[in-house]
């Protein structure tokens, strides 16, 4: 302020005191008097503005202290999302690195319902000329194209009502345009047919992909009518924003000719996913195993874990998408369900990736703003050989031919580590090709699902002969006078007590252990039973890790049967319980026929229902454990069953100088070593004595391996067979199958070949029911002496573990 | 008033612009990398138009002015009348000429022509007695055919942004508070009635529901509402910094130049920001009113109540909108907001204003007539001198 301001301001005053009123208002107001209301007038509008100025500060403090953090959580949460990426699964490689399973890239074609365009481009037209948001009116259309959908006959459908008389002359231009499109009144009506009509971009995908353009366009149009019958808003926008698939597994110049016109085909997107690939086909089938969908209960199971990882697809849980990072799977997920697929999903499957996303609401790009990276699936190295593993699974299928029987397995594994070389089961099956054999393969009697060598239990029979001398011995089991030595020998006459019972296969004379084991000789074996009875027999089997599983890396593996009394008492509980179901069953629908039609049926479960009594009769007869199961648990027939790799690793227990080792299949993931074997503390001057025996089962004339094996020599290698005589020790074995027939058995094993640079090997060769009159020699015997001769040919200079 | 007090409203005015280009900068500057600064660079240049355009207006004497504020506001209704024949189209109301690439809002123009009216008609002249009794019904019939001409365009919030200042000339003039108070009464009344009987647009209607609960509809007529409370909220004390406001970078905040300019400066800047910039607007507004009390001219006095009770007026609406106070409405923050139409005429407003500050009215005392201006001198009978009635 001026100095002469101040005084214009305030001389004033004085000089109108000094004059006299000059005029006043109706009410005696005079002039001063209204400067003065003005003024205060004016003081109050600045007050007021300065009120207004503190609430609209005080609205600012409020917005941005006291909630600023919640606004803030809800912008982010607008602006923010959580992408979850699936990681690449891990492959599945051989000891030489050859690829048994793999994932390969491939492509879907599909597309955003929402973003997709409508028919004919009418839907912009209108919204331009009614002033509405584009989405209003294609939200309209979608609604009476869902209506279409429904009936496509009835009459035309409003699309909307002019809200204008321009706009209803702009609606007759486009009625005249458009055929399909009509008015009335204010109203543009839409045939259905022009409603359901595919849009220009499907179309064009169609032409580039060669789709079926009506299929295509009937998925769209009930993919929104699906979406837009949801009631919830958010998630119908999420219905709106899924992408529908019109093609799976596209070529790849398909997929690349779509994404070069990406550009003229918004709402069209090409998913890439991934197959998994068994580029060896049968090969190793049963080991590498396949993988399959969620079943709905593990779906469930995850959702209510908060682990089903498509709730974070595009979501906005952060923190739910890192915690369901591990052990959470997509609902679309396959995982693994058999063989290595399975044992190892967790290494395989690597951990998904979570990204946090800042969307630009402008241009729509998304930037990232944090990131879990995937962690890829880990290689799973076995340490089959592939190429060992085809030629033993040749081996194996043919002997199952040559001899009739049902399938068959071998299993070839390290002596000293346990690590599987070869692990075949006939008949097998392509992972690969599941998807189209399934329904056959399934009710193929021969059950070519089943993996031989860790799933079927049969019963063993003489193979594990050695094992009950060692336990017979080891526990000093009486013999005749004395207690059993290494130099207790029996006398085999080709029969214990009669013919019908518990006969030899053929007249030993006077045999000791070794003799016993080349020749096979029962007599011997049911004395030492006998000695063992039930508990010691039980120790012996439980000792070579019969009657449990082995811990081998596989899915679905058999414990096999150790039988007891227990054992047998339970068992014909259970079929005293099962004959009573049948016989309430039979009765039910005796009582339910009033004559026709039924009777044949019932009189089926008469029949069944007696079968059933009688089985419960004759089990409960023999439920006590008697002496002739001892003698027949001996030579591994009647109660006791073991699978192939059971047998395998008593091979390897009697190679290796009594040590059990831990089957595996895959190498370590981590680099470290394998675990140390299972030391049984065995005599090592009995072991040596059963070793010479079953190498003498090999050399000497009488040796059960050798007859047969040279019986059939024309049809070995005459390199395979002089190898198996001059290096292997082996044990034939014969199993009754009852009701008839029988499996054939051979176990052998190898020691260090360090000529040919060749680990000891054990091995286990099994013929499910063979055909009559093929024994365990000349049935398993070749195949197990090929399967040698190739492991020592593919696996020849390892030196392996 | 000095020569140079009388230039300080015009000084906030550019200081609040210059901030204004600044946010608008920011704004103009999302993430796209497109059009960057583009807003800003055309505000700047629409500064350099509207501040000496100021400057001259501030030269003509505002004796002059008031003389032909009758022709001015005639022209001015005329350009009004004008629209409805050759308005440009947009966003559902014809409020815009178009010249080439150049659009005109008259309403802006109209604003300023119908402070000089008011001013004009309601200041005090001739006998005193024609005076306070009339300075109502003046002020409302004037008011009148702009705000009718606005509101049918329709751009309701703009109209309804005229009432106040003429309220607030009404008042000061000298109206009697009893019948302001109830013509304020009857005309909210006739508004609510107006608005419950149809008479308001779908759209307006749809506004005022999403104002009472902008989550009704998120993505629709509340998605402005929510994001700019959203993006205030976001700034917090001190603001996610220039060019940083997530809101505002990554384009979820709507015509953020124009309307929504507010939250610009309050998510990059924060509250300080904020209200630095509501301090700045009251600073202004104080300024305007103390030309009003320093004023020696009865129409000059009433002419800077109007300016100042319009930039009130928007700065409440505009800074109450986008805070979640009042409705949506296409009203701009004066100086801030981008647009040229506004800011040539709030600055020509501003120009006004320090020609009405520098306004010399003949000294009627000096001719032997009495002073209307001359203030009485203290009465000894304060409670008496205070009561208005």
């Amino acid at each position: 302020m001026t100095p002469r301001a101040t005084s214009q301001l305030s001389s004033p005053s004085g000089v109108a005191a000094a004059k006299p009123r000059a005029s006043v208002d109706h009410r005696g107001r005079g002039e001063g008097d209204l400067l003065r209301v003005a003024r205060r007038r004016v003081l109050l509008l600045a007050l007021s503005s300065v009120a207004v100025t503190l609430v609209l500060v005080g609205r600012l403090a409020w917005l941005t202290v006291v909630e600023g953090e919640r606004l803030t959580a809800r912008a982010d949460r607008a602006r923010l999302s959580v992408e979850v990426e699936r990681a690449p699964r891990g492959r599945i490689v051989d000891r030489r690195g050859r690829v048994l399973a793999q994932d390969r890239p491939t492509e879907h074609l599909a597309v955003m319902i929402g973003d997709l365009d409508r028919g004919p481009d009418v839907t912009s037209r209108v919204a331009r000329w009614v002033r509405e948001p584009r989405a209003a009116v294609e939200a309209r259309w979608d609604a009476i194209a869902a209506t279409a959908a429904r009936d496509p006959d009835g009459p035309p459908l409003a699309l909307w009502t002019a809200p204008s008389a321009a706009s209803r002359r702009m609606f007759a231009r486009l009625v005249a345009a458009e055929p399909g499109l009509l008015l009335d009144g204010d109203d543009l009506l839409c045939e259905r047919d022009l409603l359901l009509q595919p849009g220009r971009v499907l179309a064009n995908l169609a032409w580039i992909a060669g789709l079926d353009l009506e299929r295509a366009a009937r998925t769209v149009t009930q993919a929104r009518a699906r979406a837009l019958a949801i009631e919830n808003r958010l998630d119908r926008q999420q219905a709106l924003a899924t992408p529908v698939r019109l093609r799976e597994h596209v070529p790849f110049d398909v997929a690349c000719a779509v994404l070069e016109e990406a550009p003229f085909l918004p709402g069209v997107v090409v998913q890439r996913d991934a197959t998994r690939h068994y580029p060896l086909g049968t090969v190793a089938g049963h080991v590498v195993g396949y993988q399959g969908p969620l079943s709905p209960e593990e779906a469930r199971a995850l959702r209510s874990a908060g682990k089903l990882l498509n709730a974070f697809d595009g979501g906005k849980d952060l923190d739910g998408a890192l915690r369901a990072r591990e052990g959470g799977a997509f609902l679309d997920d396959r995982v693994g369900r058999q063989g290595i697929e399975r044992a190892y999903e967790v290494p395989l499957a690597g951990e998904v990736g979570v990204r946090l996303v800042e969307r630009d609401r402008q241009t729509g790009a998304w930037t990232r703003r944090a990131e879990v990276p995937t962690a890829s699936g880990v290689d799973v190295t076995l340490w089959l050989d592939a190429a060992l593993q085809e030629e033993v699974e040749g081996i194996l299928d043919e002997a199952v031919e040559q001899v009739g029987a049902l399938g068959g397995a071998i299993v070839l594994l390290d002596a000293r580590s346990g690590a599987v070389y070869a692990m075949a089961s006939s008949p097998r099956y392509d992972p690969g090709r599941l998807g189209q054999d399934f329904p056959q393969l399934a009710i193929d009697p021969r059950r070519p699902l089943v993996h031989r060598a860790v799933a079927a239990a049969l019963p063993p029979g003489s193979t594990v002969k050695a094992v009950t001398a060692l336990g017979a011995i080891e526990r000093a089991v009486p013999w005749g006078v004395g207690p059993v030595t290494l130099a207790s020998e029996v006398y085999c006459r080709g029969y214990l007590h009669s013919w019908k019972r518990f006969k030899c296969n053929a007249v030993h004379h006077q045999v000791g252990l070794e003799a016993a084991l080349a020749q096979s000789c029962n007599i011997y074996f049911y004395r030492a039973g006998e000695g063992l009875g039930e508990a010691g027999l039980t120790y012996a089997f439980d000792l070579f890790g019969l009657g449990r599983p082995t811990g081998v890396d596989l899915p679905g593996e058999s414990a096999g049967l150790i039988g007891s009394g227990a054992w047998k008492r339970e068992r014909a509980e259970r079929a005293e319980v099962a004959a009573r179901v049948a016989r309430a069953r039979a009765d039910a629908a005796a009582a339910a026929i009033a004559g026709d039609g039924h009777a044949e049926e019932a009189a089926t479960l008469a029949s069944r229902a007696a079968r059933a009594e009688e089985r419960a009769k004759t089990l409960r007869a023999d439920a006590p454990w008697r002496k002739g199961d001892s003698r027949n648990a001996a030579i591994g027939q009647g109660t006791l069953a073991a699978t192939p790799l059971q047998v395998a690793r008593v091979a390897c227990a009697l190679q290796n100088g009594g040590a059990l080792v831990e089957p595996r299949l895959a190498q370590p993931l981590g680099g470290e070593r394998l675990g140390p074997p299972t030391w049984l503390d065995l005599d090592p001057e009995v072991l040596a004595a059963a070793r010479r025996g079953m190498r003498q089962a090999v050399t000497s004339a009488r040796g059960t391996a050798r007859r047969s094996i040279l019986e059939k020599r024309g049809s070995l290698e005459r390199e395979a067979l002089a190898y198996f005589l001059a290096h292997a020790f082996a044990k034939t074995g014969t199993a009754e199958a009852p009701p008839k027939g029988s499996h054939a058995w051979m176990l052998a094993f190898t020691d260090t070949d360090a000529e040919a640079g060749l680990p000891p090997l054990g091995i286990a060769v099994v013929l499910e029911h063979v055909a009559h009159g093929v024994h365990g020699g000349d049935g398993a015997g070749p195949p197990a002496v090929r399967a040698l001769f190739a492991a020592r040919r593919h696996l020849g200079g390892e030196g392996a573990p | 008033m000095s020569r140079m007090a009388r230039w300080t409203p015009m000084l906030f005015a550019v200081a609040l612009a210059l901030a204004g280009v600044a946010a608008i900068h920011s704004a103009g500057g999302g993430s796209d990398g497109r059009a960057l600064g583009a807003f800003a660079r055309s505000q700047v240049v629409w500064l350099a138009i509207a501040i000496p355009a100021g400057v001259a207006v501030a030269r003509i004497p505002f004796g002059w002015l008031e003389r032909h504020a009758g022709l001015v506001y005639g022209l001015a209704l005329c350009s009004l009348v004008g629209l409805f024949a050759v308005g440009d189209l947009a966003n559902g109301a014809r409020s815009w000429y178009r010249f080439g690439p150049v659009r005109v809002q008259p309403a802006e123009a109209a604003k300023l022509a119908l402070l000089l009216a008011l001013a004009r008609a309601c200041a005090h002249r001739g006998g005193p007695g024609a005076l306070s009794g009339q300075a109502l019904w003046r002020a409302g019939l004037v008011t009148a055919p702009c705000f009718l001409l606005i509101a049918a365009q329709p751009d309701l919030g703009t109209a309804a942004v005229l009432v106040p200042p003429a309220i607030a000339v009404a008042l000061v003039a000298g109206a009697p508070l009893g019948p302001l108070v109830l013509a304020a009464v009857l005309g909210a009344g006739a508004a609510s009635a107006f608005a419950l009987g149809g008479g308001l647009e779908p759209h307006q209607i749809e506004r005022l529901e999403t104002f009472l609960d902008p989550d009704l509809d998120p993505l629709g007529k509340g998605f402005q509402a929510i994001q700019a409370k959203l993006a205030i909220g976001g700034g917090g004390v001190f603001g996610q910094g220039f060019g940083q406001g997530s809101q505002t970078q990554l384009g979820f905040l709507p015509d953020r130049h124009t309307d929504f300019i507010f939250a610009v400066i309050t998510e990059e800047w924060g509250l300080v920001g904020g209200a630095v910039i509501l301090l700045g607007y009251l600073a202004l507004v104080l300024a305007a009113l103390a030309v009003a009390w320093r004023a020696r001219d009865g129409s000059a006095r009433l002419f800077a109540v109007g300016v100042a009770a319009l930039l009130g007026t928007q700065v409440l609406v505009n800074a109450g909108m986008t805070m979640g106070l009042v409705p949506v409405t296409g009203v701009t923050l004066p100086f801030l907001s981008y647009g040229g139409s506004s800011l040539v005429t709030s600055f020509a407003l501003l120009g006004l204003l320090v020609s009405a500050a520098a306004h010399r009215p003949i000294r009627l005392d000096a001719i032997g007539l009495p002073d209307p201006h001359v203030a009485p001198p203290p009465r000894r009978d304060r409670a008496r001198g205070l009561r208005l009635r």
